[in-house]
């Protein structure tokens, strides 16, 4: 059903109808979000214009989607979140095609959903010794998975072999965690904070558990690693399937 | 005439030092070292680098022309370049350093003005407030639609320019960027009581966000939003139609 929610007779968009996720920029460059729209059902006229604006305290951007009869994505380079960071909200609106300027239907407050895989760039260096991989931490809330270029098509190891994924993403979330929790010391309440999207990950795979909030004071950091634990412990099982995965790539080379 | 450069992630942080020391000992002569300016780690050459030279810019508009004739080559790869604007912030410092009557630098607390580090969210999200990145962009989003604000000093922030700066959803908006100078500005001169009154500036940013759940309202030209302002404005708005 339809909802209207307010006496101009623009209706909400559920949040069912919206697919909006980010992916990684390429060599340290602003992620990139994509949208795709199910509009269907809602009765907009098709010349309505479909306009997209993310933004987070004083910062926004806005990109223009075409219409609702023909939904035209702007082309990568242009999604590429270059004005808003990644904790950035998102607002879908649809506005009339005339001279007023009037919103038809709109979705307020999207986060776009995103894996912890999705969220962490990659880049290949050749100074990792005999290391495969390795957490950057020097640009603050913003790890890179460095890998190294002398193993051949590490980049795409990375990318889709399952066993690789299930060995090692549950350890690069353990690593990042820690690093923000336990030793930055960051807030998880401030919605500024650059570990936002980190934060918000842990978040959505263990819902009912406050991130701890660990002060430069507190010598004690047990409960925050148990925390810690339970995330890790929750996304390898729900989010990767690293034991089964593991298993079913085992079993394929033994075949 | 110099080669433009670029500062690396050591080179921002020097600049961060220099400005602090300015800061704590205001000295009329200061002026960034040419290490800082010229040599690794501090700073790298950019492609195709274009040549500038060191003069002073009486207005965002002396400042914007300039750039953007010196820099349209290479406009594409150096509009959103975080350590191209930071080298050119300190390469002008001394004569874009705002002073006092002693001729002494009297700096705004924010680095920015000077210098904007691309990794850090909060530096970046401030590079509105960077004097000759600000000046250029004005330009170049807003050409003479903007005139009051172009025509005024790099570091001039007066309620107008501030609210148009700190918000990036405003800067982006020509018909709000707009409208606000209608509303608020007549013949390069602030009207009167502009500010905090009925009808005034941050009413105006109040009533934006309400109309904005309705409207597409940064979305609309400067003629579509007069008509759907409430009667609190029309005393600026005929005001506005007044003007020749």
């Amino acid at each position: 059903m339809i909802r209207h929610f307010n006496r101009t007779g623009r209706v909400r968009i559920l949040r069912e109808h919206v697919d909006l996720s980010l992916q990684p920029g390429r060599d340290g460059e602003p992620r990139v979000f994509n949208l795709s729209l199910s509009l269907g059902e809602y009765n907009f006229d098709r010349d309505a214009r479909i306009r997209v604006e993310a933004s987070v305290s004083n910062v926004s951007q806005r990109w223009n989607f075409g219409t609702v009869g023909q939904f035209t994505p702007p082309p990568d380079h242009e999604r590429r979140m270059t004005e808003v960071p990644p904790t950035a909200r998102f607002r879908i609106f649809v506005v009339k095609n005339d001279d007023s300027g009037l919103l038809l239907g709109a979705a307020d407050g999207i986060a776009p959903t995103q894996d912890a895989s999705s969220l962490l760039p990659i880049q290949e260096s050749n100074d990792l010794g005999e290391e495969v991989w390795r957490l950057d931490f020097s640009s603050v809330g913003e790890p890179l998975l460095l890998l190294n270029g002398e193993v051949d098509n590490i980049s795409g190891i990375v990318r889709a072999d399952a066993t690789f994924r299930s060995l090692v993403m549950p350890d690069v979330l353990r690593s990042i965690l820690l690093h923000a929790v336990v030793v930055e010391r960051q807030d998880p309440d401030d919605d500024q904070s650059p570990w936002n999207l980190w934060f918000e990950t842990a978040r959505a795979v263990l819902p009912n558990r406050d991130v701890p909030n660990l002060s430069a004071d507190d010598a004690d950091s047990q409960d925050a690693v148990a925390w810690i634990d339970d995330v890790v412990r929750a996304f390898a099982q729900t989010r990767v399937k690293a034991a089964a995965s593991y298993q079913s790539e085992i079993g394929k080379g033994a075949a | 005439m110099t080669a433009a450069r670029e500062l690396t992630h050591e080179g921002i942080i020097e600049a961060r030092r220099f400005l602090a020391t300015v800061r704590a000992q205001p000295n009329p002569s200061a002026a960034p070292p040419d290490a800082l300016l010229f040599q690794p780690p501090f700073s790298r050459p950019i492609s195709n680098a274009p040549d500038i030279e060191l003069r002073a810019f009486a207005t965002r508009r002396e400042a914007a022309d300039y750039l953007e004739q010196r820099l349209r080559p290479i406009q594409h790869l150096i509009a959103d370049n975080a350590g191209f604007w930071s080298w050119l912030g300190m390469f002008y410092f001394a004569p874009t350093a705002p002073r006092d009557d002693q001729e002494q630098p009297k700096l705004s607390p924010l680095d920015e003005t000077f210098v904007v580090h691309r990794e850090e969210q909060r530096s970046y999200q401030r590079r509105y407030r960077h004097y000759l990145w600000s000046a250029w962009r004005l330009h170049q989003q807003h050409g003479d639609d903007a005139e009051f604000l172009l025509d005024q000093p790099l570091h001039a922030f007066g309620d107008i320019a501030d609210r148009v700066f700190s918000y990036s959803r405003i800067f982006n908006s020509a018909g709000v960027v707009s409208l606000i100078l209608a509303l608020y500005t007549a013949g390069g001169r602030q009207k009167r009581n502009f500010g905090r009154s009925r009808g005034g500036l941050r009413h105006l940013i109040r009533v934006l966000d309400q109309l904005d759940r309705t409207y597409d309202v940064y979305g609309m030209s400067v003629e579509q939003l007069l008509q759907i302002l409430p009667s609190d404005f029309d005393v600026w708005r005929r005001a506005t139609r007044e003007q020749p």
